[in-house]
């Protein structure tokens, strides 16, 4: 891969990143199951933006001192024309200093506009303009917390956006190019998307660059009047995990991560798929 | 349409509940306002727990009120949400029992956050000083939390 322009640019290479095999997403209500069962967990996911404080920061160190965390975020707002908040990259900053993450994962997504607060991930248009905003957004990104890769994920997105240019995959490989990142593949949200959109799921993989990808998402959701949410609120279904088996042997998948969000199952259920999760990348070798 | 303006657009109408933008699928769009709001009052549901018992079956419409009229802000946007909620319904219902379980939810969410209105990213914090407050559920008692992270806290029933 091509390493990106500027001071601090970080070229995501999966081969050389840490192995951390299969994990949660962090929730406050998990936080001693995550620490009696840290043998069974390769990693927790934990969303900087979820940090009001230091004591929210000192748990933070605690826990990745039980099991080693990665950072994912959910409000920088990547693809906003806008540019990024200032304010959430100095707390982002002081979040991975404290953690020193492998790596940072955020969205291929905007969240704001206007100083309207959206409360959800939106969708770009799939065209060149989105694709040049998140570049030159991910490069302040990278200013902000150096050394550290960068991983972009794809999202579940209800309606296309007027002034596509091309294919979702097409995008997503054109964004990835341009911010020289790595690709955290939600196969949720492909298995959502090829639901709500009518498209072929491995066809749809095939056309990603598989070897920018360093981590998975894995979760469940519900169907709503017709249409499939990507609620994280149920195991995750057959179809999502035959993804992952396909994926797997032709990637070098560091991590997986099963994200829950709501309707918490007994602990034991996600140790479950956690298990399933590792064996699956045990079985790609 | 410029990229800033497709978005700022964008934001007001899934925000606001209105009508898909021209060349969206307005069923998929109207579908995401729902989904959003969905979010929104599940959020505020675990923030709020005495406030929701107390509505019951009113819990639904008045949440729809509140996303009428208020855009949260900040990185917890959803506590942000969740007090504003509260606070509204303090403020405005006649109900005393309303009133007490929206001060005790409130109290709850003192307890752990402060909120300043002027901030944007950083409206929500965690709260470093101290607080003596009156809960009235499930008994009266007055709590104390210390200065510090996270702070003891005290409860004495009254």
């Amino acid at each position: 891969m091509a390493g990106a322009e500027g001071a601090g640019a970080a070229v995501v290479d999966p081969s050389h990143l840490p192995f951390r095999g299969a994990g949660i997403s962090f929730r406050s209500e998990w936080r001693w199951e995550v620490i009696r069962y840290r043998g069974e967990l390769g990693a927790v996911e934990c969303i900087p933006d979820n940090v009001a404080g230091p004591a929210g920061l000192r748990d933070l160190v605690l826990i990745n001192q039980a099991v080693p965390v990665l950072l994912h975020g959910i409000g920088l707002s990547l693809g906003s024309a806008e540019g990024l908040d200032p304010e959430r990259l100095e707390h982002l900053a002081r979040v991975v200093e404290a953690v020193r993450p492998p790596w940072f994962s955020e969205h291929i997504a905007f969240c704001r506009a206007g100083g309207v607060e959206i409360g959800h991930l939106a969708p770009l248009p799939f065209n060149r303009q989105a694709v040049d905003t998140v570049a030159a957004n991910a490069q302040q990104l990278r200013r902000a917390i150096p050394g550290v890769p960068l991983l972009l994920e794809n999202i579940a997105y209800n309606f296309e956006l007027p002034g596509s240019e091309m294919t979702e995959a097409e995008f997503v490989r054109s964004v990835l190019e341009a911010a020289d990142a790595g690709l955290l593949l939600d196969l949720e949200n492909v298995h959502a998307n090829s639901q709500n959109h009518g498209y072929d799921p491995i066809g749809y993989l095939e056309s990603l660059p598989l070897d920018r990808v360093v981590e998975v998402h894995l979760a469940g959701g519900v169907v709503r009047d017709g249409r499939y949410a990507d609620s994280h609120t149920r195991p995750v279904p057959e179809e999502s995990w035959a993804l992952l088996e396909w994926l797997a042997p032709r990637t070098s998948v560091r991590a997986v991560i099963i994200e829950r969000d709501d309707d918490l199952p007994p602990f034991g259920e996600l140790l479950a798929e956690v298990r399933r999760a590792g064996e699956v990348l045990d079985g790609a070798g | 349409m410029e990229l800033g303006d497709l978005q700022r657009d964008l934001a007001v109408r899934l925000v606001n509940h209105q009508p898909a933008p021209a060349g969206c699928d307005s069923g998929a769009f109207a579908w995401s306002q729902d989904s959003l709001e969905a979010k929104r009052r599940r959020a505020a549901g675990h923030l709020l727990p005495r406030l929701r018992n107390a509505l019951g079956i009113s819990w639904f419409p008045r949440f729809r009120e509140h996303v009428e009229r208020y855009t949260p802000a900040g990185m917890l946007h959803h506590v942000d949400d969740a007090w504003a909620f509260a606070e509204a319904v303090e403020r405005e219902s006649r109900d005393p029992k309303l009133r007490l379980a929206a001060q005790d939810d409130l109290v709850s969410m003192r307890l752990r956050y402060v909120r300043d209105p002027r901030q944007e990213a950083h409206r929500i914090r965690e709260r470093r000083g101290p607080l003596l407050a009156m809960l009235h559920t499930p008994q009266r008692a007055m709590v104390v939390k210390l200065p510090g992270t996270p702070g003891r806290l005290l409860y004495v029933c009254v």
